[in-house]
């Protein structure tokens, strides 16, 4: 197992590279550099040749590109923004824990209410606890999160004055955000539980412990729920993973600090630092996620631990 | 729902001693004894059924109330948007009237007008017309693409492991910021919008595919058609494709709804269609600027994309049961 | 199962606890002003980089020796109390104050003054400003002299561009300087806080040479998103703000705040690229040029663009307060009949495609875009627009690759600053390559920036300026559109001195304070 694990650390090595490898490749292509947009259109072609000097720019792609993973690799050197020349290092430790909050409240919203409203729709199949909660659910689960963003941020903020409409600063910065991303994941969720549950309620295993004369509630929560637990927590855990990446959006409405807005502001003032950072850091959590939920899933469920450490290990 | 690089097979999910519920799902009786392969994905390996195993896909479709009310109100949405040029001209969408900026409706202007002043109904509908040719458009792109490395990798062995490499760089930067650096690398049209969000969807298509062939691929009558001297193409587009087609079908459903909400996203971060062709992403960009002025435009389209979007969805639902009645709820 | 529930719920409920508790923010109280940045602060430095975020909260911080009050076009002292230009108009001597104080408690010699020049004359974003000085000397703690190689009239103006640092302060942080907290100014206000991408946080400056302010706290907090920001000011997590111009309307009849239009020199005006190739090269054409000059709806633009906060343009500069800047010479209204007989003559009587236009992705441009778009199809005109991001846009403009583009600049308040844009000496820089068409007069615009400089004479200037002038406009390849206007709403409760804003207002809250 511990082979196993490090075997797929390792494998994320190359992953990174590749995509470090592909958006340096994407930024460095395309027209445009960063001193002429921090300079503005009133620049003198002196001074942007200049800034592109002194930022580093003018050198060949290559050599930039080795230099920037050589700095990583041997001192875990982001480099500098070519805005602002903060360290991209201190700018990651900064954004990370707004982005991973957002991501992780978000998930624990979609599982506070969907597990729980996915598991009574699945016991109460068949009567208005299962048609209400499963047609809102397919509605929410449609939303786009900029959408539901935009409305939240209109009734909570705009018409009630509840809530603040921007940052991260405290706690209650984060409400919206969360409700905006979290919904329409509890909906995916939800369904998702839903029918895990219902293919479990139709297991022998199940039967079987009604036939005993189990009670129900003992029978859905012990056996039934344990089963079903197994994939739904391989979902939350991939979503997590995708959400830090897909929260674009809400981070732009909220304006909020995240690795998300970094990236999208990088990309815009061809701040490539900013952009690498990001991304690198983004891919990185989201690989490691992966395989957490990877290790987790091997240990609920022996046959996989198993194969592993049986053939491969 | 994004598929991790080394979630274990799906078949590992239910225990394996799995017998069908012959409850209330739909299941006719002579389904219960095809398919005795694990992958639950592809039920139909019989080849000479194909033709009555779609007859009978359709019936068992038909009677999903959901995905037939699903099926219904898209074709209703879609006629609407598409058959909308026959009567309201595309001049209607980009013609301006200053002076009639955020009207109420009026009989000219069923649901009033925009912040230049145009008939908000004629941009509505045009705009899902966008929207809706993107998801399509992509998807067929995605898949075409995805779909054709996955199958490759899946069947020739040797491929399989640079491609999925290859796949695993692309499935590691998240969809949404992959399409952004695209777009901004490509410049911001419709072509380049459609591209990005197919490039970047393409490694779940990949993955899906590669699994359904993969389970197919080893099956007895490959194997003999391999031995008889069969020309891959020819096993390729005979054999193995037909019995992907469930996987196929579902999988593009699916996603359709996904990449329109990614078009959207990325109209709305400003990186999308380009103006004064109508999107609904776009449309609501704009709209939130004037979120004090004129909430309608803010409301309107954001409707149509749940609308759309939950068809799709109660579609995929509905194609999928019918594909395998085994997972039908 | 127990075990299960052990492993994901405690585990998760004790990390909540312990790292994502959140801290509140303490309130709001009297003494303190809030303000919205529009985009994260980039540097602490007034040398480096600096954007306009930078340049809202760092006019508390650092302050020229003299300053331009566009009000009334006066030059009003800071930390120069008086100054004299020589004859020959070669050297400029200022007579700097002895009270003035940097914020680490050290007084400002003549020295910090040189120093300052120095830097700021290696720094690329300020060269426009310090490219007419060559030397600067201190002769003594209170006098500080700058020398020109040539006379240029201009000059004081640059030098308001050019704040004071601490040399001690700068040469201590070295390479660091601008990344970071320095006491480096000498304005009412020193940094206690700076984050970037969340907030910058100021503070009354107890030695400040004119007093200590009565607002003893600014913070300048990082809002991106336009709506987020109106909420926030509506909900008065924010104080004072300048009002994105879709939300002006309903701010400023609201009642519930105070409000002032306030001039600012920023000119959008459109180019037409007179070599594009596109459909060979139809733009080549002056008559066209000139026809789609006259289909600019600049009233609608205003209205659309920017909910009446501009005022419609016919030429690059106002010559009421420009030094130097010419009377209007050749005017294009919005006038679609003289379009459509323009386009007559040219040759098109039924309409004409040519091409595309490039528009920046900001939403302002995109509408004004999509407007000319409309009353160009009017009479025949037609083009598609192509969206482009401001780095890539800007590149492509200048390598003369796009065909018509907008294109939105501050200026300085003399009419020698637009000759990078014109004058064919600056060739990476303009927008329209001039030099490589025999269609037009350059060697004439060019002789008369040339002349401009050297001229004392204001209506001299003027006359030669308008020479230029003239040629541009008649070669249809630059229309400009529309002169923008801030609008500033702030909190009832604030009393604020407006009488200093100007398009170079010098933002100062410290003569401000709360009712």
């Amino acid at each position: 197992m511990i082979k196993y694990i490090i075997k797929r650390i390792i494998l994320i090595v190359p992953i990174l590279l590749g995509v470090s490898f592909l958006v340096f490749t994407i930024l460095s292509f395309t027209p445009g550099d960063p001193a002429t947009i921090i300079l503005g259109n009133g620049a003198e072609q002196e001074a942007v040749e200049q800034l592109n000097e002194e930022l580093g720019y003018n050198r060949p792609f290559l050599e930039r590109y080795f230099t920037y993973i050589g700095n990583i690799v041997t001192g875990l050197d982001f480099g500098f923004s070519y805005r602002t020349r903060q360290p991209i290092r201190e700018e990651l430790v900064k954004r990370l824990p707004i982005s991973f909050k957002l991501a992780f409240f978000a998930v624990v919203v979609a599982c506070l209410i969907g597990i729980p409203v996915g598991i009574l729709t699945a016991v109460k199949q068949y009567t208005v606890f299962d048609t209400g909660p499963t047609l809102t659910a397919l509605l929410f689960a449609a939303f786009p999160t900029f959408w539901l963003g935009m409305i939240l941020l209109y009734v909570f903020s705009l018409k009630l004055g509840l809530l603040p409409s921007y940052g991260a600063v405290s706690w209650y910065h984060f409400i919206l955000p969360v409700l905006g991303l979290g919904l329409p994941e509890a909906a995916t969720l939800m369904r998702f539980t839903r029918s895990s549950m219902l293919e479990t309620v139709r297991q022998d295993y199940i039967r079987t412990a009604r036939s005993k004369g189990a009670p129900e509630r003992r029978v859905i929560w012990r056996h039934a729920f344990k089963n079903a637990l197994i994939p739904i927590v391989t979902i939350v855990g991939v979503d997590f993973a995708a959400l830090m990446g897909d929260a674009c959006a809400t981070e732009v409405l909220y304006s909020m600090p995240g690795l998300c807005t970094m990236i999208i502001n990088g990309i815009r003032q061809k701040d490539v630092p900013s952009v690498m950072g990001a991304t690198l850091l983004l891919t990185a959590l989201c690989a490691l996620v992966v395989l957490l939920v990877d290790i987790i899933y091997a240990y609920i469920d022996p046959r996989i631990a198993a194969k592993y450490s049986g053939r491969r290990g | 729902m994004t598929e991790s690089p080394t979630t274990p097979p799906e078949k590992a999910l239910a225990p394996s001693e799995k017998t069908l519920e012959p409850s209330e799902t739909t299941l006719a009786p002579s389904e219960k004894d095809i398919d005795p392969s694990e992958n639950s994905l592809e039920p139909s390996n019989i080849i000479f059924r194909k033709q009555s195993n779609a007859r009978e896909i359709w019936r068992r479709f038909r009677k999903n109330r959901n995905a037939m009310i699903g099926l219904v109100l898209f074709v209703i949405v879609f006629l609407a948007c598409f058959v909308a040029p026959l009567f309201i001209s595309y001049g209607k969408v980009t013609k301006q009237d200053i002076r009639h900026r955020f009207a109420s409706p009026t009989i000219s202007h069923p649901l009033g007008t925009d912040h230049f002043g145009r008939d908000e109904l004629a941009r509505l509908l045009y705009g899902g017309r966008t929207t809706m040719a993107i998801g399509l458009i992509a998807a067929a792109l995605s898949l075409l693409v995805g779909g054709s490395l996955g199958m490759l990798a899946a069947y020739y062995d040797r491929l399989d492991n640079p491609v999925m490499r290859l796949i695993d760089v692309l499935a590691s930067i998240p969809p949404i910021l992959m399409a952004l650096a695209i777009v901004s690398a490509l410049g911001t049209n419709l072509q380049n919008v459609v591209l990005a969000i197919a490039i970047a969807r393409m490694p779940a298509f990949c993955r899906v595919i590669r699994a359904a062939v993969l389970s197919v691929s080893d099956q007895e009558y490959i194997e003999a058609a391999r031995a008889g001297g069969t020309s891959d193409l020819r096993i390729l587009t005979k054999h193995v494709i037909p019995n992907c087609l469930g996987t196929i079908i579902v999988q593009t459903t699916m996603n359709m709804s996904l990449l329109m909400l990614a078009a959207a996203s990325l109209s709305f971060i400003g990186m999308g269609v380009q103006p004064p062709a109508p999107e609904w992403g776009a449309m609501l960009s704009e709209a939130r600027e004037y979120m004090l002025q004129a909430t309608s435009l803010m409301v309107l389209p954001g409707l149509g994309i749940v609308l759309v979007t939950t068809q799709l969805n109660l579609i995929g639902d509905g194609l999928r049961d019918a594909f395998d009645p085994k997972l039908k709820n | 199962m127990k075990m299960l529930k052990n492993l994901f719920f405690l585990p998760l409920v004790v990390f909540c606890c312990l790292f994502f508790w959140p801290n509140l923010s303490e309130a709001a109280s009297k003494d303190t002003l809030n303000f919205r940045l529009l985009f994260n602060a980039s540097t602490v430095s007034p040398y480096t980089h600096f954007n306009d975020a930078d340049w809202w909260w760092q006019a508390g911080v650092f302050e020229p020796l003299v300053w331009l009050n566009d009000t009334n076009g006066n030059f009003e002292p800071m930390i120069a109390k008086s100054w004299n230009v020589s004859e020959d108009g070669l050297t400029y001597t200022f007579n700097l104050r002895d009270d003035v104080y940097f914020h680490n408690g050290d007084k400002l010699t003549a020295q910090d003054v040189v120093y300052s020049y120095n830097k700021a004359k290696e720094s690329p974003i300020l060269r426009t400003f310090t490219a007419p000085f060559d030397k600067v000397e201190a002769v003594d703690d209170v006098t500080f002299v700058v020398h020109l190689p040539e006379p240029y009239y201009p000059f004081l103006h640059h030098s308001s561009m050019i704040k004071i640092i601490s040399q001690k302060v700068a040469t201590e942080q070295g390479d660091d300087f601008g990344t970071k907290v320095a006491l480096a100014g000498t304005g009412p206000y020193y940094i206690t806080d700076y984050e970037p991408a969340v907030k910058v946080s100021l503070k009354a400056f107890d030695k400040y040479y004119r007093g200590k302010a009565a607002i003893l706290n600014l913070n300048y907090i990082v809002m991106v998103d336009d709506s987020s920001a109106v909420i926030a000011f509506r909900n008065g997590e924010i104080d004072m703000l300048q009002v994105p111009s879709t939300y002006w309307a309903e701010i400023s009849a609201s009642g519930d705040f105070q409000t002032k239009v306030v001039p600012r020199h920023e000119l959008y005006y459109m180019i037409i690229n007179l070599n594009s190739p596109e459909n060979n090269n139809i733009l080549g054409n002056k008559l066209i040029r000139q026809a789609i000059g006259y289909i600019i709806d600049k009233e609608a633009i205003i209205d659309v663009v920017r909910e009446g906060l501009a005022a419609p343009y016919v030429q690059f500069m106002n010559p009421q307060i420009t030094a130097g800047g010419p009377d209007p010479t050749l005017v294009y209204d919005y006038n679609p009949e003289k379009a459509k007989e323009l386009l007559k003559e040219a040759g098109y009587p039924d309409g004409v495609d040519v091409g595309t236009f490039m528009s920046f992705t900001p939403a302002e441009y995109v509408k004004m875009a999509q407007i000319i778009q409309a009353s160009a199809a009017e009479v025949g005109i037609t083009f598609k627009i192509e969206q482009m991001e401001v780095a890539a846009g800007l590149t492509e403009m200048r390598s003369g690759n796009t065909s018509m583009a907008f294109c939105a600049s501050t200026w300085l308040l003399d009419y020698d600053y637009i000759s990078r844009y014109f004058h064919t000496k600056n060739k990476a820089t303009t927008f329209v390559k001039y030099e490589q068409s025999d269609k037009i007069d350059w060697q004439k615009i060019d002789s008369s920036f040339d002349a401009g400089t050297k001229i004392k004479d204001a209506a001299q200037r003027k006359a030669v300026y308008a020479e230029a002038e003239r040629e541009i406009m008649d070669s249809g390849t630059y229309f400009p559109i529309m002169m923008t206007t801030f609008g500033m709403a702030w909190n009832k409760d604030l009393v604020v001195d407006t009488s200093d804003w100007g398009a170079f207002f010098m933002f100062s809250p410290y003569r401000w304070h709360w009712k």
